[in-house]
């Protein structure tokens, strides 16, 4: 190996590379927020029964699930304002194209977890007098919640990695900074290496709060 | 109809898709009554039962509960209509999410907008009455299956229904544990006369309870008797080969 490591750069630059950590941090909520709403609501319409409904949520998760994500931020970031004249910030560029792709995959999860729900269980709460809506709240949702979190969990996680992509529209999180600074030292090893340490210690720690979240879970399936 | 006649059924005809699976079936149930529906397994008592309610849509025909018609009524008349009925389900149907005592609460607190201290105290001495007041903070996972069929009871006893509807209740249960959900149906009958329609096929418990047997085979009824007649002295040749098969095999 010919390449001499100064990880002292770390040290001096880590603090203005870990700041970009806030920005993966914002959009990875707001992202998620959203994509949970929306996903949610996408996957109550593909399993009601009106066909309007259904139709639309199926359109929507084909076309969001296959745009990739990369064309979908640079669509939204630069062809939306020329087309319409609205121009959003990077930040809100980045929020909505996450929050578009996330809850498509979300609303699949979603899917699966609803759809696991024995059907006796409508039948149960219809006949204690509960409206399609009141079901869906009381007594559907509760236990697709859990069932779901594993699914769910890997959506969130591909989110807060997407965040990566939004460098390319000037966010400046982590990557977009690992890559600034580097352009500045020349030391992109080290640069991107501290990167890695970032997001793996910030999803490491999301998925362990996932999991505490399932393990709160005091019931059982019957 | 008659004044006192609480369910009236006329005429109905049950189609899933192509598939006959009611045909032309007439009958009433009196404010007290209890009518059973015994037929080989696939005969569509369970559907008949579940159209009762409204979690089955008819094809032709009409079913008043209460003078209330259940064909067309609007969501608000078939949720009206739902809360005369309570529903007791051959596999419990609980809410495994929630202790038993919750699953008794949810309905009246969220339906009947009763307060939480109100619902909790009618939950607990409706518990008491199915005998397990011990188990109130106890998720039906860990429940008996004859536990949990009681507490089904008692989640539908909650509503204060005019009429129980009970489909197969004991018979996904072990034999020693049918005889403490029957304890309880036939209290229901002996204390409070609920008007009830039952499908089993529990003989001696039949035979106790029923005001009236009513047998469905091939899609529409065979014969309608007091139990003793139907045990004992049935006219129906079809009635008589089922009651062969099934004290055959109990």
């Amino acid at each position: 190996m010919t390449y001499q490591f100064q990880w002292g750069v770390l040290l001096e630059w880590g603090g203005y590379l870990a700041k970009g950590l806030w920005y993966t941090l914002s959009v990875s909520f707001w992202s998620i927020l959203f994509s949970t709403i929306l996903g949610l609501v996408l996957a109550s319409m593909q399993l009601s029964k009106r066909r309007i409904l259904k139709t639309v949520a199926l359109v929507y998760v084909d076309v969001f699930r296959t745009i990739p994500l990369l064309c979908l931020l640079i669509w939204i970031h630069y062809v939306f304002s020329v087309i319409t004249g609205i121009s959003f910030t990077p930040v809100q560029s980045a929020v909505l194209s996450l929050s578009l792709n996330g809850a498509a995959l979300a609303c699949e999860a979603y899917r699966g977890g609803l759809e696991a729900i024995a059907p006796t269980q409508h039948q149960a709460a219809y006949s204690l007098g509960f409206s399609e809506v009141g079901t869906f709240r009381h007594i559907i949702l509760p236990q697709a919640f859990f069932s779901t979190l594993p699914a769910i969990t890997n959506v969130y996680i591909t989110n807060i990695k997407n965040t990566t992509i939004t460098m390319i529209v000037s966010v400046p999180e982590v990557m977009f900074r690992a890559q600034e600074i580097t352009v500045q030292v020349f030391r992109p090893l080290e640069m991107y290496t501290g990167a890695a340490i970032l997001y793996v210690a910030f999803i490491v720690a999301f998925s362990y709060g996932m999991r505490m979240i399932e393990k709160r879970q005091k019931w059982q399936p019957i | 109809m008659s004044t006192q006649a609480f369910v009236k059924v006329e005429q109905i005809t049950k189609e899933y898709g192509d598939l006959l699976v009611l045909r032309d079936i007439s009958f009433e149930v009196k404010k007290g009554e209890v009518l059973v529906l015994c037929g080989p397994s696939g005969c569509g008592k369970s559907t008949l039962l579940r159209c009762i309610n409204g979690l089955e849509k008819i094809k032709e025909g009409q079913i008043w509960v209460n003078g209330m018609p259940v064909q067309g009524a609007t969501h608000k008349e078939l949720m009206k209509i739902r809360l005369m009925c309570g529903m007791v389900f051959q596999s419990f149907n609980l809410f495994p999410h929630m202790t038993a005592i919750k699953n008794i609460m949810l309905a009246p607190i969220q339906i009947l907008k009763q307060g939480k201290k109100e619902a909790e105290a009618s939950a607990m001495r409706l518990l008491e009455a199915v005998g397990i007041p011990d188990k109130a903070n106890v998720y039906p996972y860990a429940l008996s299956g004859g536990q949990r069929q009681r507490l089904a009871i008692a989640r539908a006893l909650a509503m204060k229904p005019q009429l129980m509807l009970f489909d197969e209740p004991t018979s996904a249960l072990d034999p020693e544990m049918k005889e403490e959900v029957l304890n309880v149906i036939r209290r229901l009958h002996e204390k409070e006369q609920m008007t009830m329609v039952i499908v089993t096929h529990e003989v001696n418990f039949v035979k106790h309870v029923a005001s009236r047997v009513m047998m469905i085979q091939d899609k529409e009824i065979a014969e309608t008797d007091d139990p003793k007649t139907f045990f004992e002295n049935p006219k129906d040749e079809r009635t008589r080969k089922f009651l062969r098969s099934i004290i055959n095999v109990q």
